[in-house]
């Protein structure tokens, strides 16, 4: 029994309030290396992040700029390249390279504000339904199901095409269309916590609603939110670049994203295929790592879904 | 067995529940899950509750506590009826009346540490200070007290053993010195092995701290082990209510004889010979009770006035109530030897 005080090496810990930041950073990186995929969505994640906050001291060159006299610049690894150009040219002339790491800022704001926007809504309209039930509950999840049955790419191309095109208008786009399956989710988990024996417990105990929703139902219904969250967001961002491809994602005048280079470089693709591979890779790329990501925050959040101790 | 004064007095309690249906959400029927009973609880008593499962012992329990609103009837703690309290006032008796439940992994939240589950009624009534060392002495105290190392107060839930995790529930139920506690079948989702001493730490604790049981069980011989007077409930409503001895030596309800009966006897000679009374059927539906005595579509002795008049709820001998029109003094209500059943 000598290993009675020590510290549980599990995931709940990190909750624990008695534990000093140091400790729970250790404990987290403990865990993260357990889980190799989850490091190596993390690495993906923070290398994307980072593209996009220092893109301009990266590269010195313009993502806008158009030079016509070295358009079509093949990447500097192959003949004819140049190191001014990592990753070429487009028919333009504009540099690829920080094209696609300015492109990131687009698609991690739209994936950032989308799901705050979408999450807040949903967590909102969700947690009032579950809470409420009854005839409230009934009305707000039909219109919920309303939208969630309709197809979500055409739903929001129509919406594209009447808003118009610009980044808030994107991320409003996304905020309200993908609002339904946080609803969906919240409501779930809400109907699951507040009929757990725990809350009846607490409420057996003498305690009052605030304490009941801050310490009993938010902290058990956060850990599938978050997860849900980066899934989300890894959706938002493929399909950001599905719009900025058929056109209706930012301007291509405004700023560089991965959809409009694709669509910029799909004429191209059999004479000169690294216009539209970059922003291509980059895409799978970002979104692989966020579905690692997701994936591993699931294990770390949920203590049902937590595998065991190798 | 200090019998010093009534605790607590259920009279007429009912709860029933609607059942909602069609498109229009209207209520098409009632379940009456508990209808009707009357019994006292004395201070530093065990109540043994015993019947069926969905004859109502839960709801009874939960609608004593007021977790179920009652829909009709009173609950007399100390003197004042809990029943019209508002929530606030019962917030403040809550203390003193407490529940183990019968999952002990459900209810203990899978994100708090033992410290923070046995602790929390401490910190809810303003006790104790959150994170305080008076506080944790208190939780080791506890912990000591259920026989669990205070070691432990910094796990958590899943890394508890089934016995391990209800004696954190009985923790947290006592850590506010309650009077009274209702326990919800607290030892049918353990081991037997662990069911026993689950149950001689409760004897153990009532004995220390002179608290009360209601307990809730459908295990005829762990509530006869425990308990000093017995409730039968019968689709809800109480069959009979005597001394343990009595009850299971002279039982007057056809009912009580016959789940009596289906004890078995830890002797095999004794078993091979001994006549069973087994009943025949499932108990009919709460929403749609029979009519007269709600046991007579079961029942091997019924009479015409059973199927027509209810009985009452009556006292026969000093403290022995039975719910049958047969029973009285001469044993008029029992299964006769001879009488084949099965």
């Amino acid at each position: 029994m000598a290993d009675n005080t020590t510290t549980p090496k599990t995931v709940d810990s990190l909750l624990d309030t008695e534990k000093t930041f140091k400790e729970r950073v250790a404990y987290f990186g403990r865990f993260l290396w357990r889980d190799r995929s989850g490091v190596i969505g993390l690495i993906v994640f923070l290398i994307v992040v980072f593209a996009a906050v220092f893109a301009p001291m990266i590269t010195d060159q313009s993502p806008l700029d158009q030079d016509l006299r070295s358009s079509k610049m093949p990447p500097a690894w192959q003949e004819e390249g140049d190191w001014a150009h990592p990753f070429g040219t487009d028919s333009l002339g504009k540099d690829i390279f920080s094209r696609v790491l300015y492109g990131a800022r687009v698609s991690l704001m739209v994936g950032l504000f989308g799901v705050l926007i979408a999450g807040t809504l949903g967590m909102l309209i969700g947690a009032i339904a579950g809470y409420a039930g009854g005839r409230l509950d009934a009305a707000i999840m039909s219109g919920v199901n309303l939208i969630l049955s309709l197809p979500y790419l055409l739903f929001v191309v129509f919406i594209a095409a009447v808003l118009g095109r610009s980044l808030l208008n994107v991320i409003l786009i996304f905020g309200i269309t993908d609002a339904p399956i946080f609803a969906r989710v919240t409501r779930g988990e809400v109907l699951r916590i507040r009929e757990s024996g725990y809350v009846e417990s607490a409420v057996s105990a003498g305690a009052r609603w605030p304490r009941i929703l801050f310490d009993h139902i938010l902290p058990n219904l956060l850990g599938p939110l978050i997860t849900l969250a980066t899934f989300e967001m890894s959706r938002m961002i493929f399909y950001e670049a599905g719009l900025g491809f058929l056109g209706l994602s930012v301007p291509p005048n405004e700023y560089p994203t991965w959809g409009n280079m694709l669509a910029a470089g799909r004429k191209y693709m059999t004479s000169y295929p690294w216009m539209a591979s970059f922003p291509g890779l980059a895409i799978m790329f970002t979104s692989l790592g966020m579905n690692l990501l997701g994936d591993w925050l699931r294990d770390v959040l949920d203590p049902r879904m937590r595998r065991s101790r190798k | 067995m200090s019998e010093n004064g009534t605790l607590l007095q259920v009279a007429n309690l009912r709860k029933h529940f609607p059942i909602i249906g069609g498109m229009l959400g209207r209520q098409i029927g009632t379940v009456k899950a508990v209808d009707d009973i009357s019994f006292d609880i004395q201070r530093g008593e065990t109540l043994g509750m015993v019947g069926e499962s969905g004859c109502g012992k839960s709801t009874a329990g939960r609608a004593i506590l007021q977790l179920h609103k009652p829909t009709a009837g009173q609950v007399i703690y100390d003197g004042a009826d809990l029943t019209t309290m508002n929530a606030e006032v019962l917030r403040v008796l809550r203390p003193k009346m407490q529940m183990i439940f019968q999952d002990p992994y459900a209810t203990l939240n899978p994100r708090h540490p033992v410290k923070k589950i046995v602790g929390e009624p401490l910190v809810i009534h303003g006790m104790m200070k959150k994170g305080s060392a008076e506080l944790s002495d208190r939780v080791a105290e506890l912990l000591e007290l259920v026989g669990m190392d205070p070691a432990y107060m910094r796990r958590f839930p899943h890394e508890f053993s089934g016995g391990q995790r209800q004696r954190i529930g009985i923790a947290r139920a006592l850590s506010l010195n309650p009077d009274f506690i209702v326990c919800d079948e607290p030892i049918s989702a353990l081991d037997v092995s662990i069911q026993a001493q689950v149950v001689n730490l409760m004897q153990d604790l009532q004995e220390q701290l002179g608290v009360a049981y209601l307990f809730i069980a459908h295990d005829l011989s762990m509530v006869k082990h425990i308990s000093h007077r017995i409730v039968v409930m019968y689709l809800g409503k109480v069959m009979e209510l005597a001394e343990r001895n009595t009850l299971f030596d002279d039982p007057l309800h056809p009912y009580t004889q016959s789940l009596n009966s289906a004890v078995p006897v830890p002797d095999p000679k004794t078993e091979r010979i001994r006549k069973r009374f087994i009943l025949k059927g499932d108990p009919p539906s709460p929403a749609n009770p029979p009519s007269g005595c709600v046991f007579h579509t079961r029942c091997p002795l019924t009479v015409e006035r059973c199927i027509r008049v209810e009985p009452e709820f009556r006292e026969i001998q000093a403290g022995h109530f039975v719910t049958c029109h047969l029973a009285d003094e001469s044993g008029s209500s029992k299964i006769p030897e001879q009488s084949d059943l099965s």
